[in-house]
């Protein structure tokens, strides 16, 4: 799938120069993506928590959607790893936690700066990927995974107990105070005028700067050499090898770049919430982001973000639900829906690997090219009869 | 994306709402109003003489309270019936009966300041991070005036500390460690649960009467805060006041399911005492396993904080143990006995301390909302702190405020024998420990710690 998005000039020749042709084109250019990106981001809180109808369909508030954001960015950065590369990492709890923690205890003793406690754990969770990405990759397949999860459940443990002076153990590290934004914006406080009606906060507003550079880097990545030789890996690592790449340091280089990515997302995590839960270095952390990654399809660029986006509807929206009932009626079809959200997420987790291996972006793709056909099945159609009533 | 610098932090063109003067801080909670999108109209039952703050002015005539409690995971067997005890609360604020018809001069039974309260419940599954998801849903989405639940320390502080940020109150229902009121606690947060300190503090002078002075203890803990801080309050507690003499002190991971390694390594100690610092399954397990080592026969065994679901999982293994536990339907009183028939009418079944705790917590913030007379939350807290009280069947109590913590008995329990439980019957009441021997100075031991931060 992932070869189709990244290369989508293969298929302009069928399309021919409709409307829907010229829209292919454009698609697959990094300043589109980017572009349409910004815009989504940018109406994204507005639909969600504010616009009239829409927001009350779907029950959403502001800091869901900053909190879909950040982990947003962080299943970018795990897709390039597990989608692109085809590692499985179950230790990324500890580059997503280390970087809050990092955030976290910078703000406290040093500078309260977002950009500071941006940059900090972000070069806390690279050193940290580099040297686990060091000894972990020294194995492949599930040895590989099993390292990666020892070793993010030994921080896990370390920040509990040994280095709770430093994290403040199980009741996990409060008293950070994030400071303003260059001095003078208090990231909590809303965007005046256009800007507060659809972005909301300030916060919301850096955090998705960082996501739509996120987006454009690791688009750019992608759509690079460089990306192309992760991906070759992925098919088949032996055969890269012996065209003469480096595949272990490729492999350590895809693992450091996917931990700056949960560094970034950590980073911010940590300034959205102004505290550091100790579950951020725990296994189930590292299990949420493969769930969310291969819900919304690995091996695709925005895959995960809408696994991201779903799982953490359910995970929050869904399981406030008190009753469910059939829409505009009062009958009730089950009662303390909410309760068993547990159980919704796992069925669609299942029936989506199951139908659709390839995720919910799997979907749109298979929609997309349906109505691609559609479309120009329909010219075709269209010109054969235009030909027929000129003869 | 608009990057207008004008005018910064006024959020009041958002809201279409006047008379909103001040701006800063508490920007996030006010904005978003929900799935409704009327801005203007509303407008309450018309207290506008306090500036907005979190989610106050109310709008509309309902007030929302948000119950945030373990429905999974392995407390959601309290959740439940802290859950079942809010809502009857709820009940009784609207159409009145149980305390407040009869313990609670500050409440009508007709609303709370003319506003009818609404509820909304959340999962925190034991879990800070998604207890804070969860209550700051309620806060941005529901626009929860104040926000009540508990059964972890861990979600306690982390929710409370988020309600701080929001300018939403919280009032703890169970969590047990020094902390909560001690170095992370907040101005916005008040507990009327004791702490580890004064369970050390009231069973010590038990023990020392039961089984005698000059023995020697041994101690194993659950390696996280709570746990800690429980073993060091012990520690403290049963040199100082019981006069025995600590073997050793061994942590155990959290979530250890075998214990006979570090059970052995107790009972080959020559101690007389066996303390198990564990809560909630860890405590069910290390007591089961201890029992089943034979361990009872040689030592006398002390829990310091027992739970319900823990006494229903060890079932005859607490038989003859020593705890604290945070209320009891067996304690004597006027204010329990009503509390334990209104909700044995309600639901048919007796209710658990962390109900008590849960039923108590909200009337008590309805109450000052009352004395206040309006929901403007510095107003409320201003009410609560030095507040006395003697109307939740725990005798004479002070909500401190320097700390914001509770002055109150702590009961101190026997488990019973398999033969006599009962479905909700799992203690037998020793002593009730008063007040006056527990507790600390506001600048001493926990306490000292403590920086409230703001009312505003």
């Amino acid at each position: 799938m992932s070869e189709k998005d990244a290369n989508p000039s293969a298929k302009d020749a069928l399309v021919g120069g409709s409307l829907f042709g010229r829209w292919e084109k454009l698609r697959g250019r990094e300043g589109t993506v980017v572009g349409i990106t910004a815009i989504l981001v940018a109406v994204f809180p507005y639909l969600f928590a504010r616009a009239p109808v829409v927001s009350g369909i779907l029950q959403g508030y502001q800091s869901l959607a900053t909190l879909i954001l950040i982990w947003g960015i962080f299943a970018i950065g795990f897709d390039l790893l597990l989608g692109y590369t085809g590692l499985l990492s179950f230790g990324h709890a500890a580059f997503w936690g280390g970087a809050a923690y990092a955030a976290g205890i910078v703000a406290k003793n040093v500078s309260g700066d977002p950009i500071v406690m941006v940059v900090s754990g972000t070069l806390f969770a690279v050193l940290l990927a580099w040297v686990l990405g060091f000894l972990s990759l020294r194995r492949g397949g599930i040895y590989f995974s099993i390292l990666t999860l020892a070793f993010a459940q030994m921080f896990y443990y370390m920040a509990a107990s040994p280095l709770a002076f430093l994290t403040n153990g199980e009741n996990g590290l409060t008293g950070v105070e994030v400071g303003s934004f260059l001095g003078v914006i208090h990231l909590e406080s809303d965007i005046p005028s256009v800007g507060g009606m659809l972005l909301g906060t300030w916060l919301y507003a850096f955090v998705g700067v960082f996501f739509v550079g996120a987006v454009a880097v690791a688009y750019r990545i992608l759509n690079s050499p460089y990306g192309m030789v992760f991906r070759a890996i992925r098919e088949n690592e032996q055969r890269a090898e012996f065209v003469g790449l480096n595949v272990w340091r490729y492999k350590l280089m895809a693992f450091i770049i996917s931990g700056a990515f949960a560094g970034i997302a950590g980073s911010l995590f940590t300034i959205h919430g102004a505290y550091v839960p100790l579950q951020s270095l725990f296994w189930t952390e590292s299990g949420d982001i493969v769930v969310m990654t291969v819900l919304g399809g690995a091996g695709s660029m925005f895959g995960p973000v809408l696994g991201v986006g779903l799982y953490l509807y359910i995970e929050n929206i869904v399981s406030t639900i008190q009753a469910l009932t059939i829409p505009f009626t009062d009958i009730v079809l089950i009662r303390d829906f909410g309760f068993y959200w547990h159980l919704l997420l796992g069925l669609v987790f299942v029936v989506v690997v199951w139908v659709v291996p390839d995720g919910l972006w799997g979907i749109l793709n298979r929609l997309r090219e349906l109505a691609v056909e559609f479309g120009s099945k329909a010219a075709e159609r269209l010109r054969s009869r235009s030909k027929g009533g000129g003869r | 994306m608009a990057r207008d610098n004008k005018s910064l932090n006024r959020r009041d063109v958002l809201k279409a709402t006047g008379a909103v003067g001040t701006a800063g801080l508490a920007g996030l909670a006010g904005c978003t109003g929900g799935g409704d999108d009327s801005g203007g109209g509303g407008g309450g039952g018309g207290d506008d003489e306090y500036p907005a703050l979190g989610n106050y002015p109310i709008e509309g005539d309902t007030a929302t309270f948000g119950f945030n409690v373990p429905q999974s995971g392995p407390y959601a067997s309290e959740g439940e019936d802290e859950l079942r005890a809010y809502e009857l609360a709820v009940k009784h604020l609207n159409e009145g009966g149980g305390w407040v018809d009869s313990q609670f001069d500050d409440l009508s039974g007709d609303g709370v300041l003319g506003y009818t309260i609404d509820h909304v419940d959340g999962d925190t599954a034991t879990d800070a991070d998604q207890a804070r998801q969860s209550a700051s849903g309620m806060i941005q989405r529901d626009d929860a005036i104040m926000i009540s639940g508990g059964s972890s320390s861990a979600v306690a502080i982390a929710v409370q500390g988020l309600c701080q940020n929001e300018k939403v109150m919280f009032m703890c229902c169970l969590t047990h460690s020094n902390d909560t009121t001690g170095t992370d606690c907040v101005r916005y947060s008040f507990r009327e649960m004791f702490n580890a300190y004064m369970t050390g503090q009231a069973l010590a002078p038990v023990v020392r009467d039961a089984y005698g002075e000059d023995l020697q203890f041994y101690q194993l803990y659950a390696d996280y805060s709570w746990g800690q801080t429980q073993q060091a309050s012990m520690e403290q507690f049963m040199t100082d006041v019981a006069g025995w003499e600590q073997v050793e002190s061994v942590a155990t991971p959290l979530g250890t399911s075998d214990y006979s390694t570090y059970l052995s390594g107790a009972q080959s100690s020559g101690a007389d005492v066996l303390i198990l610092n564990h809560y909630g399954l860890d405590g069910a397990n290390s007591m089961q396993q201890a029992i089943d080592a034979g361990i009872d026969e040689e030592m006398e065994i002390i829990v310091p904080l027992y739970n319900r679901p823990m006494a229903e999982a060890a079932g005859g293994a607490i038989e003859g143990i020593y705890g604290t536990v945070a209320w009891d339907s067996q304690i004597d009183n006027t204010p329990s006995q009503e509390f334990t028939q209104a909700f044995r009418d309600e639901y048919d079944r007796t209710p658990s301390g962390p109900a008590q705790l849960a039923y108590a917590q909200t009337l008590q913030y309805a109450a000052a909302v009352e004395r206040a007379g309006t929901f403007y939350p510095p107003e409320v807290i201003r009410q609560l702190e030095d507040y006395e009280y003697d109307n939740i069947g725990m005798g004479a109590e002070t909500m401190r405020g320097c700390d914001h913590q509770a002055q109150r008995d702590v009961p101190v329990v026997q488990g019973l024998p398999a033969s006599e439980q009962s479905e909700g019957t799992y203690f037998n009441i020793v002593n009730i420990t008063s007040r006056d021997d527990l507790g600390y100075a506001c600048d001493a031991g926990p306490a000292a710690e403590c920086e409230l931060g703001s009312y505003e």
